[in-house]
């Protein structure tokens, strides 16, 4: 199980992964070295086709690398099989996705409440949990709604509460904001820096809008396989 | 529970294809159970028409009752035969051999004897009205229901050469081929048909003690040099002889039972895989969320089993309300048969239903829930 410590909680040592295309390969990331500290927060750029998804993929052990090391929270993940991954998922991921993903034949509350399902906690602790997450992210007084009953923002949510339900070490993110209106998608963004800062959550989201990259400590652009460019916000360090 | 909640939903959300895979499920349950009761009739109709203290004494090599012709005079040299105790003939009037589902037998009997062959829950005073008119008739319970005749009433039956009767009371035998049966006086039959002194067999008690078997066989001896020989059975071995039309038809039917489970097997698995066609990203946010494949998989044979159960309640329900009732019947050669859809029936077939539900859906369940997550996300087939 994964422990929670100080210092770097994800590390990509050498990583390369390649997809065959056509007749050939593409590469969207090549020897990639990557050290993310615990409680960053953390937004890959870079133009489409550049490695960024399938990053945060290979984090989240989705997908597995042709070479190189995958290390989360001192955990070497890279050699998992795929079962063993799901299991380790449930505690160490919260993934957020573009489309929020949510399944539609369970309620807010269902939703969030099920990857607590699959641990070993009683269940009004487990209530206790969905009650928090709801809470934190504003979400309560849809609890009982179905996803088709909710707007795109409030989906979302609801999305971000089942990520944060079983207290993951990192928070994950694909586009979370790109299926938003302007306004819902600051407000998504500003429950994510809460999330960084109340919280400590590391925050690692794939965006191609720049006012969602200025939430970022770190941003990383990508571009032809490679870490191009490192920008740390004035506040990162502080 | 949540996962069960989970299913069921997903089953509900499905519309009209959970509707007709539900529905398809139940329909070959219903075939399924229809199957196994006529087994079951078959079995049950040998057991409640036989006696194994009776012989019966037929026509040699006459297949079936309207061609079997043994004189009457016959039942005198039977009765002296050692080991019969007692011999009574009987006349059959039927309006052909084969099967058909509107057949109506006519047998001629001795009154005064008859019921110490058979045991008939009849009324007394009734059956003394028949033995005393020779035009009056006792009905079986289910021929009295099916044609709705009633004491007092006098039938005339055009399509049997138009021999008619007066319903002097109704009697039931406990379940026996007799239930569809009309008796009259054999005189009075005979005279009606203007066929004098023959008849189509006799029934043969065997006394306490003796060997059916042996008896049977110096009854045949007696009659081997005779211009009209006989053939004499214990009354189970006769009944199967007869209804072999039956068995063969049940055989084929247990055919068609086995196929209609592999059908139903086929449609789940048919339906699981189209839907999981369309749920491949769900599988997959599962996967994401912590699912591992094996728990996957049981959530999709879930809605498997899910299915099962209600179609097969649906089927068996199916089952008792056509077939529950006894009021479905076959009959071949004066026998008529009622599939029995017995608790035992109902059972295998819920098993049965759920059991092909749940192979069904494994497999697919199975393929889906190891699909590479990576793959499934991105909805690569």
């Amino acid at each position: 199980m994964p422990e929670r410590g100080a210092g770097p909680i994800v590390e990509l040592r050498g990583v390369t992964r390649r997809f065959r295309s056509g007749g050939g390969f593409i590469t969207p990331l090549e020897n990639v070295d990557l050290t993310i500290n615990e409680g960053e927060f953390v937004v890959l750029m870079g133009p489409s086709g550049t490695g960024k998804s399938t990053m945060l993929n290979l984090v989240a052990g989705i997908d597995k690398p042709d070479s190189g090391r995958i290390i989360v929270a001192g955990e070497d993940i890279t050699g998992y099989s795929e079962d063993a991954l799901a299991r380790w998922r449930t505690r160490a991921i919260g993934y957020i996705f573009q489309q929020f993903n949510l399944l539609g034949v369970l309620s807010a509350r269902e939703n969030v409440e099920l990857p607590l399902s699959l641990l070993p906690i009683p269940a009004a602790r487990r209530r206790e949990l969905v009650d928090t997450a709801l809470e934190v992210t504003g979400i309560t007084d849809r609890a009982g709604h179905y996803p088709r009953q909710l707007s795109g923002g409030q989906e979302q949510r609801v999305a971000i509460a089942r990520a944060i339900a079983c207290d993951p070490l990192l928070l994950l993110g694909d586009e979370p904001t790109g299926a938003l209106d302007s306004r819902t998608a600051k407000m998504v963004m500003e429950l994510l820096a809460e999330l960084n800062r109340r919280f400590q959550k590391t925050v690692m989201l794939v965006t191609h809008d720049p006012a969602v990259a200025a939430y970022g400590q770190r941003v990383l652009h990508l571009n032809e396989g490679r870490i191009e460019e490192e920008v740390r916000a004035a506040h990162a360090d502080a | 529970m949540l996962m069960l909640r989970m299913a069921m939903r997903t089953l509900l959300a499905g519309g009209l294809r959970s509707v007709l895979t539900i529905g398809s499920v139940a329909v070959c349950v219903f075939v399924f159970s229809l199957l196994l009761s006529l087994d079951e009739g078959v079995s049950a109709m040998l057991e409640r028409s036989s006696d194994k203290g009776v012989l019966i004494v037929f026509e040699k090599y006459k297949a079936c009752p309207p061609y079997s012709r043994l004189p009457v005079s016959y039942a005198s040299q039977i009765a002296g035969i050692e080991g019969v105790s007692a011999v009574t003939p009987v006349r059959f009037l039927l309006s052909d051999c084969g099967t058909t589902t509107n057949l109506i037998a006519v047998h001629g009997i001795e009154p005064d004897q008859f019921r110490t062959f058979r045991a008939l829950d009849v009324d007394d005073s009734a059956w003394q009205d028949f033995e005393a008119e020779k035009g009056g008739a006792m009905v079986g319970r289910k021929a009295a229901e099916k044609y709705g005749w009633q004491a007092g009433q006098t039938v005339t039956l055009a399509q049997l050469r138009g021999v008619s009767f007066t319903v002097r009371g109704v009697f039931d035998s406990g379940g026996s081929s007799l239930d569809e049966v009309v008796l009259v006086d054999r005189e009075y039959l005979e005279q009606s048909i203007n066929e004098i002194g023959e008849v189509t067999m006799f029934l043969a008690k065997v006394g306490d003690g003796a060997d059916g078997g042996a008896v049977a066989d110096r009854i045949d001896s007696n009659f081997a040099n005779y211009a009209t020989m006989t053939s004499s059975t214990p009354e189970k071995g006769f009944m199967a002889q007869q209804i072999s039309g039956f068995s063969e038809l049940v055989a084929f039917a247990q055919l068609i039972a086995w196929v209609s489970l592999g059908l139903l097997m086929l449609a789940t698995a048919n339906s699981v895989s189209m839907g999981l066609r369309d749920r491949m990203r769900e599988v997959a946010q599962l996967k994401l969320l912590g699912f591992d494949s094996r728990l996957a998989a049981q959530l999709i044979v879930m809605e498997s089993l899910l299915t099962g159960l209600l179609a097969s309640l649906i089927g068996v329900g199916l089952g008792i309300a056509v077939l529950g009732n006894g009021m479905a019947s076959i009959s071949v050669e004066g026998y008529t048969m009622y599939p029995q859809f017995t608790p035992a029936t109902a059972l295998a077939s819920f098993v049965a239903g759920v059991g092909m539900c749940l192979a069904g859906g494994y497999v697919p369940a199975q393929r889906g829930a190891t699909r590479p997550i990576g793959l499934a996300l991105r909805g690569v087939d």
